[in-house]
């Protein structure tokens, strides 16, 4: 039986692909989030972000899906909620942290695909940090 | 079960004090539920757009059910609305839902040209849901035997203007196309019937329209009631749209002709403050001692293309290249979305270059002091 797919978009010096998943492969990711949290989700990729919101809420968090155009106004809401977990890339944990996160995050999971990545001080020292190198990831 | 929603208005609407309530309940709830482990999957954080004031922070527990005329009958659906929140609100909800089981891609508005006809190309949409001004742009350079694949298309988000209906027919000769009303804080409230004229709608079940203060011609700001099934009204919430009610087959409907105030326009995705041209106007005052600016849409080769004009009065001495730098420094410094300016609009070939225009004085409309643009 066909069921309903998320189609994500990815391009590349050959052009674009259409990758399609159902929910079930989507929640089947292995993200190290703790169960019910509150998670703002700030990615470059917009599709990524879509894609990583639904993996929280299957696996029992609730995320706020922010707008990496918009990050003044994505942080203030995310103040707003209560949010208690930074997910995103690197570009927009970097524009978050430059607009101050919410004083009620205390951990950060980056998912990239920079493998020499490693958090500034000024962050590990604040916050439980915890980077995910994907190939690949746009 | 269906729960309902609280909207939180923390500055523009403070006198809201129910909708600021339920808001903080719902929190609550969700703070609630997230300590004693309970399934949390049932909440929908978002916030607006912020065209009322600042992004106004949302809360729904289980929203709702969307209408099922918004998630459209293709089995391939593309969605262009810039919301990203609503885009996750909207591939829930096909998830949630058995039917139709659809493949759904966002494209975002602001891709380069090359990728949205590659990925319009591979993915043959059958069903389109977007702004119409969105959709006209973005599918200006799509092949015409894809875009006659298309069988049904959802509008929202934006006032269809006449010229806009009309492309869109041309461009999309196979389709169905239905316009709807919907706003991110309250969700679904109308949809267009063929008999309805243009922006008028047809209230879904539990939703009625009120007009605050109508004029003699019966306008005046939209309210709107909302049952819901958690029991709580949503009673008359100014929801910023001008309009005036209408009626036909015995039902009432909403015409609407405008946003509430002139102090911003929003077109394709780009936001017109006046509050912004005012800052850069100040920036520039050695140019600019008093200003007005006027937007028009045209259609250029199917796709819609705005332009602003600015109509400035100085005290220095006009000379041949004047009106070109102030444009270009007006362009470089007034910001349209939160992170492009003007210029880059232009580039992306969204606004056509602003055009400056020195007048001996600036006519300002004594009936509204603060109406600063006029959309032609």
């Amino acid at each position: 039986m066909k069921q309903t797919r998320l189609i994500t978009l990815d391009t590349s010096a050959d052009g674009i692909s259409l990758k399609a998943k159902t929910l079930d492969e989507i929640v089947a990711q292995r993200l190290p989030i703790r169960e019910h949290a509150i998670v703002l989700v700030l990615f470059a990729h917009s599709q990524r972000g879509i894609e990583q919101s639904l993996w929280v809420y299957g696996n029992k968090g609730v995320p706020l899906l922010g707008d990496a155009n918009n990050v003044d106004a994505t942080v203030k809401t995310a103040a707003a909620f209560g949010t208690d977990t930074f997910l995103g890339d690197i570009a927009s944990l970097t524009a978050a942290a430059s607009n101050g996160l919410p004083s009620s995050v205390t951990r950060l999971v980056i998912v990239d695909s920079d493998v020499e990545f490693v958090f500034p001080k000024e962050l590990s020292t604040h916050y439980e940090c915890t980077y995910v190198a994907q190939r690949g990831s746009e | 079960m269906v729960d309902w929603f609280g909207v939180c208005y923390y500055h523009a609407m403070q006198y809201k004090e129910d909708l600021r309530r339920l808001f903080t309940a719902r929190i609550r709830r969700l703070r609630e539920e997230i300590a004693a482990k309970e399934t949390t999957t049932e909440f929908r954080l978002m916030h607006t757009s912020g065209t009322t004031n600042e992004p106004l922070p949302v809360v729904y527990t289980k929203r709702p059910d969307w209408n099922p005329v918004f998630l459209g009958e293709g089995e391939r659906v593309v969605m262009l609305f810039g919301s990203k929140p609503l885009r996750l609100d909207f591939v829930q909800a096909y998830f949630d839902t058995d039917t139709p089981n659809a493949d759904v891609l966002f494209l975002d508005p602001g891709m380069e040209t090359a990728v949205i006809v590659e990925a319009f190309n591979s993915f043959k949409p059958t069903t389109l849901v977007s702004p119409p001004t969105t959709l006209l742009r973005m599918t200006k350079n799509c092949s015409k035997e894809v875009l006659e694949q298309v069988s049904y298309i959802v509008l929202a988000g934006e006032l269809l203007s006449e010229e806009t209906a009309a492309a869109l027919d041309v461009r999309f000769p196979r389709a169905s196309v239905l316009n709807t009303y919907a706003a991110t804080e309250v969700g679904e409230m109308g949809v267009s019937c063929p008999k309805c004229a243009r922006n008028e709608f047809h209230p879904f079940s539990g939703v009625t329209f009120d007009i605050n203060n109508p004029d003699e011609a019966g306008v005046g700001d939209v309210l709107v009631s909302k049952d819901n099934p958690g029991g709580i009204t949503l009673e008359q919430y100014n929801i910023g749209d001008v309009g005036a009610l209408g009626e036909h087959d015995g039902e009432q409907t909403i015409r609407l002709l405008g946003r509430r105030g002139y102090d911003y326009i929003k077109l394709a995705g780009a936001l017109l403050v006046r509050e912004e041209f005012d800052r850069v106007a100040r920036e520039l005052e050695r140019y600019i001692l008093d200003y007005k600016a006027e937007v028009a849409t045209s259609e250029v080769s199917g796709a819609p293309v705005h332009s602003i004009t600015l109509f400035v009065t100085t005290a220095m001495s006009v000379t041949e290249n004047f009106e070109k730098t102030v444009a270009e420094e007006f362009s470089k410094r007034i910001f349209v979305t939160p992170n492009s300016t003007l210029k880059d609009a232009i580039r992306k070939g969204v606004f056509s270059p602003l055009t400056v225009t020195v007048v001996d004085r600036i006519e300002h409309t004594t009936i509204k002091p603060q109406r600063l643009y006029v959309v032609k």
